[in-house]
């Protein structure tokens, strides 16, 4: 009968935290993101926060030396990178536009358009049985249709915009708190967990953790290298919105083999509707190819001691298939998000047999 | 702001129970403040297994009140070859080597402990060096004088 009692308060208290967590859902789900982005800005700010830390700085001191410097720094790119980038943006764009629009017999004039014509007659010339089709203009006819496309996503990406400006403000505010109290927080949910899980639980977040970091600073570190390293070495070339691709490069750098592959694409394309000569796109492929050489021979080991290994078919498939279900965004965040699930049950899976709980 | 002030409360508390732990004999209140950051309070029931042989240690725990029996199994028998009691510690091998446990530890009657990762423990050392210098060296004596015991007992033998 006692055991009963027993059971039934036992049944009861779990029911009412089920509905305490339910309300709490429907309360909060507003501001999720919100609390999603703060946790991966954290993860950002909490290794510098530390070192000043580490230096004799009150924890709240450092946060907000770490906070000045970050304004800093986005005061630095808004002033000195935002107008670069619009300009070198225009130029591409505007070159893009007047491909789109150009006549059939002035698309014939082009640099690249000619070169092309001309490899064509030899091919015909030597292998008279080989159809190839006219690729200048296919190529006008795709980005005519991409362009119409444009629009709609601009319209869907204006609501994210909206978001945008109060995560600008939001996101740094619970994030100043969770950095100040986080050891606090940590040591809330470390008494919420049972005896029987404590150790293993401090092996797990500590080793997830650590890898998270590793991967994202990897991650961070990569991207900035590659599109430092792509700007200068298209601008050594004479590329004049060297820029704006470095950036591209860099950004899509995120997602292996098809990144890379993609930023080439586009940066040749833009070489050669800007009316610049073959050669040189040429020169571009070949600079970001020396570049990703550089990026995975000495970059990549040196920032990450022991990197995961993920079968190039796993990655081409993930990336097609979140492109496919999120877009373009889906494309870029779909890598780390695989590298990053697959981390978490390397550890989960070492560590849960070494605790004989599987 | 009551997290805030529940804070301030049980960090004092922490600190007027973590003074008679014999570990940080040498700390003084400030420096047990900012200990007291990285320790996890952790109460057990009589009977309750702490950690098994063979788990991987990362946790080094410090004896607030009750009994601590440290033990081998031989032949399905358990056999304690030390009983631990208020403001002693035990588990520090995990914070200087990656192995795992040689021994089990179980509650003798209900106890409070205070816990403290290997992780936690080289975060304060860094943030913290004079004090860190003052609990690696308690650490070392209370090794030395382990060491000490075991070699007399030895020799008391031969």
């Amino acid at each position: 009968m006692n055991l009963d009692k027993i059971n039934l308060m036992k049944l009861g208290f779990i029911l009412l935290c089920i509905a305490i967590a339910g309300f709490a859902i429907f309360i909060y789900k507003n501001i999720f993101t919100y609390i999603l982005l703060s946790f991966i800005f954290i993860y950002f700010a909490n290794p510098f926060v530390t070192t000043f830390e580490n230096l004799g700085i009150r924890r709240i001191f450092a946060i907000l030396i770490f906070y000045l410097l970050l304004i800093t720094v986005i005061f630095f790119i808004i002033y000195f990178l935002v107008p670069i980038v619009i300009r070198q943006s225009s130029v591409i764009l505007s070159a893009f536009n007047d491909f789109i629009n150009l006549p059939i017999e002035e698309l014939n004039e082009l640099e690249f358009v000619k070169s092309y014509n001309a490899l064509l007659s030899g091919i015909d010339d030597l292998f008279p049985f080989i159809k190839i089709g006219n690729f200048p203009q296919q190529l006008q006819h795709i980005m005519s249709e991409t362009a119409a496309k444009i629009p709609n996503y601009l319209l869907l990406y204006t609501k994210y915009l909206a978001n945008f400006v109060s995560f600008l403000f939001v996101v740094p505010v619970i994030s100043f708190f969770m950095l100040k109290d986080l050891h606090i927080f940590k040591r809330e949910i470390f008494k919420l967990i049972p005896n029987r899980y404590f150790e293993i639980s401090i092996i797990l977040i500590n080793r997830i953790n650590t890898s998270v970091i590793t991967y994202l600073k990897t991650l961070f570190i990569e991207v900035c290298i590659v599109g430092l390293l792509t700007a200068i070495v298209l601008s050594l070339l004479g590329v004049k919105f060297a820029l704006i691709i470095g950036m591209i490069a860099g950004l899509f750098n995120i997602v292996p083999y098809l990144g890379p592959f993609s930023a080439a694409i586009f940066a040749s394309l833009s070489v050669l509707l800007t009316g610049k000569p073959v050669s040189l796109a040429i020169w571009t492929i070949v600079g970001m190819w020396g570049v990703q050489v550089i990026d995975n021979n000495v970059v990549f080991p040196l920032v990450m001691s022991k990197g995961i290994e993920i079968h190039p078919m796993y990655i081409f498939i993930t990336a097609v298939a979140s492109g496919l279900t999120f877009g373009f965004l889906g494309i870029l965040l779909a890598l780390p998000t695989l590298y990053l699930i697959t981390t978490v049950l390397q550890v989960l899976y070492k560590n849960l047999k070494d605790f004989s709980i599987i | 702001m009551i997290a805030y002030l529940k804070n301030f409360f049980s960090d004092k508390t922490n600190t007027t129970k973590m003074k008679k732990i014999l570990l940080f004999k040498k700390l003084n209140k400030i420096e047990l403040n900012h200990l007291s950051q990285y320790l996890i309070e952790r109460h057990f029931k009589k009977d309750e297994v702490i950690y098994s042989k063979n788990f991987p240690h990362v946790v080094l725990y410090f004896i607030i009140s009750g009994q601590v029996d440290l033990y081998l199994e031989k032949d399905d028998t358990n056999i304690t070859f030390v009983t631990l009691i208020e403001n002693q510690h035990f588990g520090e091998m995990g914070l200087f080597n990656e192995g795992v446990r040689i021994s089990s530890a179980k509650a003798v009657t209900d106890c409070t402990l205070m816990a403290i990762s290997k992780y936690d423990f080289v975060k304060f050392i860094s943030k913290y060096p004079a004090s860190g210098i003052k609990l690696l060296y308690n650490l070392t004596e209370d090794i030395a004088g382990k060491y000490h015991s075991w070699l007399i007992n030895e020799f008391r033998q031969d």
